[in-house]
């Protein structure tokens, strides 16, 4: 008898992947300098790493410059409706509890349009990765205000100036019942904004990330203060979070060990205006799944299915 | 070691062996016990009668479903008290009915014993209500109201083992049916999507078909038909494909391990045997099956994930056999048991039990023992095989590779979880078990078994291979009664002929074993009746002064005759020696379990020796000699304190790549990419991507200064630094360089 031959054999591990092999044929359509392009990259990396196969793969996207990001992965892609990126992803997840399931959306489409399924796919906390673009801006349609528009900044829906605060979506995340992770990143420090996808990607459960992330277009000074000034940057380092490189830690100085378990800390991070921290901020792996509640226990073979649908039809014979 | 003359002369006078001797008798610690029905303790046990046990729950013990129910309804405190001890009256009358032989389920007994109970109450109101009550709270399934209850006796050590055998069958039978019928729902998925997507099933017959009668004529097949021909995907199975899954299907379909519904199929195989040699044979006839079978089940998972490249997995299934299945793969199947007995070693059987124990196969044997210590009736006379049977457990052990668990019938419930660890082996396991039934013994075999555990002639012991890589990890003998002895002492007390209390230490020993049984009579004898009290000693102590030349002790053990009566026995020179060997045999399983390991013990003393040696004292010395080694410590001591700290020190720094570089050289801090594509856009020889898509300069002469100065000004987060043109004829150079410096 031996010992794991046959798996070795049989495994993936002599399969070879590149960033290549996750990029479409679709050359992306951002706009030069979008934050996108960065997110597209560490997304590639990781399934590079991860060696996901991109028939195991799939992402979900809403409506907006973000959500145009499954066309560019060489992999499942579903471009939904707008706001019902989450919904979609659900019900893929809880049919193919197999697949590797990504949703790429935006402050719009998550915030604005899609808040209710939001907030409902926290507390469902079912197995996913959720990178959420927030550019402060509807971008795609030309520079409408979001919800987490700065308050005052003149758009085509507000030439006065928006009115009210922006929405935190980090806030608001950690505040609904059955969150299990929450994660800032930014576009501007590609190695972190890695860590933290791969963080979320490896979470089990429903893991949120928002991505600050810059649209040179039409808030091209909005994180200028943050990416020029490192020392405006708070960086949440921990053995259960993030890992910071040596060559990081030099430029990025300001750093606060912050135990992810920690939620009220978390929720005091996730406040924080003047300072933009980066890290994961809440992680709790004991949080229970919907998915995993209920999934099917046993095997729906053709004639469990076909005495099922019997059964259920009988009750309405005459 | 006494001599030969002593011991004859402490049976020169025994005459022919006096039966009578051990008539209605127990050994004296256990005289408190001999009735068990007055105790609560873990028999009788309950055995599940539901097919879906698993092996977590496929035996308890009544006490255990009792305390449960209690828990549930009694309320703590006096308020409850009143339920506990109506409820506590009802274990105990069943108990009792258990051991006047009446067998039955939980439930049958319960009402049986509730019945007796309340017929026999003078206010049977409240019994009634207490008894109804924790009736309602007695699970009725087949678990544990419908579980048999049954005693500790000769056939329950073959019981345990099917059950728990069931149980692990089961717990495996469910995992194979859920993996196998899941992969052969998928590859039938996967050949009907194939189906989906030939002509065949886009003919109008087929598709009216599909539709079915309620709208066939709604639609218009042929149409239909033409217009699902014209954009057909044409990416159908290969051939081969095709054959490997209908194969593979096949296989999976037709095998017979396990039933692939929970209904009962008389087709599967048994995997529950009396011989080795059939055990064996019947293993080996279906290694074929099982190859092509887990074969299967590797081919269908590559195929399900799409991965199976026939360039290299033909190649590797063709040669698939025996040697390419791993223990993980044999996990997913039962394991086989075989039952055995005494008998087994008359005949070839120790060679059939070595063999397969020396295997890898997954065989179980569970080997019953009756017999601990030959009487001496038996035709073989000492050099009988009674000894032998009783140490095959420690014979297998030296095998090194098998799961051996040795215990007493009385030991099993609490030992159900190690049963099953061995059942789910990898490999073989010995299950020695002692039954404890004896037709002439004087206690029940609960006591007898437990005794031999006692008295050290049947320890209880594990040896797990799995455990880890050394004895400490592998062996365990925790399990027995003060294990750290060489016998477990009790304490006793009795009153003396005048009424006087006496309060003694007594050990247990082989001898008390043998007390239990009237066919061991011939190993005691009754004290002289001139001999002096005195010279009496007890069999341990006898023992422990054998090197000591007190010729004159005579070795008794104590009993307790039915009418409570202690008498003292002599211990014939056989049953001492007898007991020297179990003693001696303890001793070993003891040092292999860490207890007083010989080897240990004389590296310590050995270490201690050396230690004592270096830390004696030395002569005294002059008074100025010890000032100036005094003052020599001290001054050692301050200049160590005082030394420069060279692990303190800081390390270098590591150089920052960015310091490496000379500032004439243009470079990029690649790390801070956030690959926006600014660069690349504007020059992408110049400027190109590495395996993490983060820019670095490729050619700096592959452009102009120029480009490079607009790539650093493009750059959303300033990390291009244009450096020192290369080419000092290129135009405009001063302004350049003037826009260049904010990127230095």
């Amino acid at each position: 008898m031996t010992n794991n031959v046959a798996e070795r054999l049989l495994g993936y591990d002599d399969e070879v992947f590149g960033v290549e092999h996750y990029q479409s044929d679709v050359l992306p359509r951002w706009c030069s300098g979008c934050g996108d392009n960065a997110i597209l990259t560490a997304i590639q990396r990781l399934c590079r790493d991860e060696k996901l196969l991109p028939e195991k793969t799939m992402f979900v996207s809403g409506i907006g410059c973000s959500s145009r990001l499954p066309h560019y992965m060489n992999a499942y892609g579903f471009h939904g409706i707008h706001g019902r990126s989450l919904p979609v992803a659900e019900g893929i997840k809880m049919a193919r509890p197999d697949l590797n399931v990504f949703v790429t959306t935006g402050d719009g489409d998550c915030c604005s349009i899609g808040a209710g399924h939001w907030i409902h796919a926290i507390r469902y906390n079912i197995d996913m990765t959720v990178l959420m673009h927030d550019n402060g801006i509807y971008g795609l349609t030309k520079k409408q205000v979001s919800p987490t528009s700065p308050q005052g900044l003149k758009t085509n829906t507000t030439p006065r100036g928006s009115y009210l605060p922006p929405l935190n979506p980090l806030s608001t995340t950690l505040g609904v019942a059955n969150v299990s992770f929450v994660a800032q990143a930014v576009d501007w420090i590609p190695e972190t904004l890695y860590d933290i996808i791969s963080a979320a990607f490896h979470h089990n459960g429903f893991s949120f990330v928002r991505i600050l992330q810059r649209c040179p277009e039409f808030m091209p000074d909005m994180f200028d203060p943050w990416v020029q000034d490192p020392q405006q940057m708070l960086l949440l380092e921990h053995v259960n979070g993030l890992h910071l490189s040596p060559e990081l830690g030099k430029v990025y100085t300001n750093q606060e060990a912050h135990d992810p378990a920690d939620i009220n800390r978390a929720r005091e991070i996730a406040s924080l205006t003047e300072i933009i921290p980066v890290g994961v901020l809440y992680r709790n792996e004991e949080i229970p799944r919907y998915d995993d509640i209920r999934r099917p226990r046993g095997v729906y073979t053709n004639e469990k299915i076909r005495a099922g649908i019997e059964e259920e039809l009988d009750k309405y014979t005459i | 070691m006494k001599s030969a003359t002593v011991r004859k002369l402490k049976t020169k006078n025994r005459q022919t062996p006096d039966q009578s001797l051990l008539t209605n008798t127990v050994p004296a610690a256990l005289a408190a016990r001999r009735d068990l029905g007055n105790l609560r303790y873990d028999y009788p046990l309950i055995l599940t009668s539901d097919a879906r046990a698993t092996d977590q729950d496929f035996i308890f013990t009544l006490s255990g479903v009792i305390d449960q129910i209690l828990q549930e309804i009694a309320p703590p405190g006096g308020t409850g008290e009143q339920l506990r001890s109506h409820i506590l009256r009802l274990e105990q009358e069943i108990r009792t009915l258990v051991q006047h032989g009446i067998s039955g389920s939980l439930i049958e007994l319960w009402e049986l014993a509730a019945a007796n109970l309340i017929g026999a109450a003078d206010n049977s109101d409240s019994l009634e209500h207490s008894i109804d009550e924790a009736r309602n709270a007695l699970p009725v399934d087949g678990k544990i109201g419908g579980g048999e209850i049954v005693d500790c006796d000769g056939d329950m050590p073959a019981r345990i083992m099917a059950l728990a055998c069931s149980a692990v069958r089961e717990t495996r039978a469910e995992n194979f049916r859920l993996r196998v019928n899941r992969l052969i729902v998928r590859l039938t998925d996967i050949l009907h999507a194939d189906y989906t997507k030939s002509d065949k099933a886009r003919t109008s017959d087929s598709l009216k078909r599909s539709v079915g009668t309620g709208y066939e004529q709604v639609f218009d097949f042929d149409e239909m038909s033409r217009i699902l021909s014209f954009g057909a995907a044409r990416d159908l199975l290969s051939k081969s494909r095709r054959q490997r899954i209908e194969n593979t299907l096949k296989a999976l379909e037709s095998q017979k391990f396990f039933a692939l519904t929970p209904t009962p199929d008389s087709s599967i195989y048994e995997y529950e045997f009396d011989s080795c040699a059939v055990a064996v044979k019947e293993f080996q006839h279906r290694m074929l099956e099982l190859v092509a079978l887990i074969k299967a089940i590797h081919i269908a998972d590559l195929e399900i994930a799409n991965i199976y490249k026939e360039s290299k997995h033909d190649s590797y299934f063709d040669r698939f056999d025996e040697t390419s299945i791993s223990t993980q793969d044999l996990a997913m199947f039962p394991p086989y048991l075989v039952y055995l007995d005494d008998e087994h070693l008359q005949d070839t059987g120790l060679s059939e039990i070595l063999a397969i124990l020396s295997s890898s196969t997954p065989i179980k044997i569970l080997f019953q023992t009756n017999t601990i210590l030959s009487s001496l009736n038996d035709p073989e006379g000492p050099f009988s095989t009674g000894f032998h049977s009783a140490q095959l457990a420690t014979m297998a052990i030296g095998i090194n590779s098998a799961y051996v668990l040795q215990s007493g019938n009385a030991g099993l419930f609490r030992l159900r979880g190690q049963i099953i660890g061995g059942l789910n082996f990898e490999g073989p396991a010995l299950f020695s078990i002692f039954s404890g039934s004896s037709a002439t013994a004087n206690v029940p075999p609960y006591l007898m078994s437990a005794a031999a555990a006692e008295a050290r002639a049947f320890p209880t012991f594990i040896f797990n291979p799995a455990a880890g890589p050394d004895w400490a990890s592998r062996f365990r003998i925790e399990d027995n009664p003060q294990a750290d002895m060489p016998w477990p002492v009790h304490h006793q007390e009795y009153q003396d002929q005048d009424i006087l209390r006496i309060s003694e230490d007594v050990a247990f020993t082989v001898a008390d074993f043998a007390a239990c049984d009237e066919r061991y009579a011939g190993y005691f004898d009754k004290l002289p009746e001139n001999q002096d009290q005195d010279d009496q000693v007890s069999l341990a102590g006898f023992l422990e002064e054998e090197n000591e030349e007190t010729d004159s002790s005579i070795p008794f053990v104590s009993i307790v005759d039915e009418n409570n009566i202690l008498h003292r026995i002599l211990v014939t020179d056989r049953l001492v020696q007898a007991t020297r060997r179990y003693a001696s045999a303890w001793r070993s399983i003891q040092e292999l379990g860490g207890i007083g390991n010989s080897h240990a013990e004389n590296l310590i003393s050995r270490e201690r020796e050396n230690w004592q040696r270096e830390n004696r004292p030395q002569p005294a010395a002059k008074p100025d000699t010890l000032e100036i080694s005094e003052i020599s410590v001290e001054e050692t001591t301050n200049t160590v304190e005082e030394a420069p700290d060279v692990a303190a020190e800081p390390e270098p720094a590591e150089p920052d790549p960015a310091d490496e570089t000379s500032s004439d050289d243009a470079y990029i801090e690649t790390l801070r990419c956030t690959t926006c594509n600014e660069c690349t856009q504007i020059n992408n020889r110049m400027f190109a991507y590495n395996d993490n898509m983060q820019a670095f300069i490729a050619d700096p002469d592959a452009g102009t200064f120029k480009e490079m100065v607009e790539a650093a000004e493009s750059c959303q987060v300033c990390i291009i630094h244009p450096g020192v043109p290369r080419n000092q004829d290129e135009a405009d150079l001063p302004e350049l360089l003037v826009r260049a410096e904010d990127f230095a």
